[in-house]
């Protein structure tokens, strides 16, 4: 159990449109998850409720070995959280340098110096005034707030949505430099692909309030593969082999397996020669799941 | 991050192996022949998964994999080094790394057919024109 950075059990809430959970997830430290599902299907209210700002109506929450507690101060120092909009100026800060004697002040991880570097890198001057913040330099700020006390767990939602292409790469950089130092754990939910496929692990479908699976990556990516293949009809019923896509009138068509090493030798084996292996998007992976979930059915053995 | 000493490793999303197949077996290319030599520190497991864009879980199976084969090696606090690699396993290697490109060579013939006597004309015809392009006879240069 004290392995799980994350420990999520039965948790549910009632949304407005929506019934979250129960959501059952089990994270260990050290790795950097991203949390991926179409818009509304509860992937804010889950961190919400991972930083104890929306309470779940029930199941429990776990984060590095201790249960969720609005009192446990110590606990709240090692969580970092960047919200998809921070709500600074309604709290009364007026300023970045304002907002950063608070945090100096609260946290006592805070790292004035790793802050100044992290402010600079990120062009942000002390002086400007939060309300004056575009929603890039909201999120570049609450990211920098996040660092400078470095965290063991560093909660993400939607971080680089609005960031220059330049930011952007910096934020990747500098997320990936923070799992350099220790055993810590990134959980973020994002809608941008690349970067998921750039930095991380694991990645949690979130599906209509529920998980559809937990997948590390990378045999996530390896699992999925699209053949080009001649007289694809005759691929039907093939281990993997989840769809067969053909144009009318066409000779060559594309082969969608669940099992890319099964399908591939299966087709061999039945004299089918591949004229290209493509990889899938995980976007495309993820709308493959969610049907195999509609269904209700796995459709398709994977052979692990 | 701005380190330098980037490993040349190409992955293709593009093919039915994994991905740690692929890093791995180019990763041993490397090392066996010599373009990373003994000694040479490699990435730390986080930043080879960030350069690569791969995963941690990745990149340690191909590390402990090649550790276990002998040609990399983890000191504990400093990181993972190329490890001295013998002269039989090199000559193994360079001769092994040739079979199968030439395997692979023989599999895109048959897909178009070709018959076994076409496939030793044209293994026959590369190799004539290699050697002319080198303007030598075949010498036993490597």
């Amino acid at each position: 159990m004290s392995e799980n950075a994350i420990a999520i059990k039965g948790l549910c809430r009632k949304l407005d449109r929506l019934q979250l959970g129960p959501v059952d997830l089990e994270l260990e430290a050290g790795y950097v998850v991203a949390l991926v599902g179409p818009n509304g299907s509860g992937k804010s209210s889950l961190l919400r409720m991972l930083i104890n700002t929306m309470a779940p109506d029930s199941g429990t929450i776990h984060l590095l070995g201790r249960e969720l507690d609005a009192e446990d101060i110590a606990l709240k120092q090692r969580i970092g959280y960047v919200p998809e909009t921070a709500e600074w100026a309604q709290l009364g800060y007026a300023t970045i340098e304002d907002l950063r004697e608070l945090y100096a002040y609260w946290y006592s991880g805070w790292n004035a110096e790793g802050y100044e570097a992290l402010l600079a890198r990120y062009e942000l001057e002390p002086k400007l005034r939060l309300d004056h913040l575009s929603k890039g330099m909201q999120r570049k700020l609450a990211f920098v707030q996040a660092l400078a006390y470095d965290p063991d767990i560093l909660l993400m939602d939607e971080p680089t949505a609005g960031l220059d292409p330049f930011a952007w790469r910096m934020m990747l950089e500098d997320v990936t430099a923070f799992m350099e130092r220790g055993r810590k754990t990134v959980l973020f939910a994002t809608h941008i692909l690349d970067e998921v496929r750039r930095i991380a692990d694991y990645v949690v479908f979130f599906y209509e309030g529920k998980v559809l699976g937990c997948y590390e990556k990378d045999a996530l990516l390896d699992g999925w593969k699209v053949f080009w293949i001649n007289a694809p009809q005759r691929a039907a019923g093939l281990p993997g082999v989840l769809e067969i896509e053909v144009k009318e009138g066409a000779a060559v068509g594309k082969v969608v397996s669940a099992a890319p090493r099964a399908t591939e030798l299966a087709l061999q084996q039945a004299g089918l020669t591949v004229t290209r292996t493509l990889g899938l998007e995980l976007d495309e992976i993820l709308s493959y799941l969610i049907r195999e979930h509609k269904v209700g059915t796995t459709a398709v053995k994977r052979p692990r | 991050m701005d380190k330098g000493g980037q490993i040349p490793i190409q992955l293709s999303p593009d093919s039915a192996e994994p991905m740690y197949h692929q890093i791995e077996v180019q990763l041993r290319a490397l090392i066996l022949s010599g373009r990373l030599p003994e000694g040479t520190l490699l990435p730390s497991i986080r930043e080879f998964a960030a350069e690569l864009a791969c995963s941690v879980i990745t990149i340690r199976r191909v590390y402990q994999d090649l550790e276990n084969e002998g040609i990399l090696r983890t000191k504990q606090g400093t990181g993972t080094f190329v490890a001295q690699v013998g002269t039989g396993e090199r000559e193994r290697y360079r001769k092994q790394a040739v079979a199968e490109a030439l395997r692979e060579a023989v599999q895109t013939g048959l897909q178009v057919q070709c018959t076994q006597d076409e496939l030793r004309a044209l293994f026959e015809e590369a190799l004539a024109q290699a050697f002319a392009a080198r303007g030598i006879n075949g010498g036993s240069e490597s």
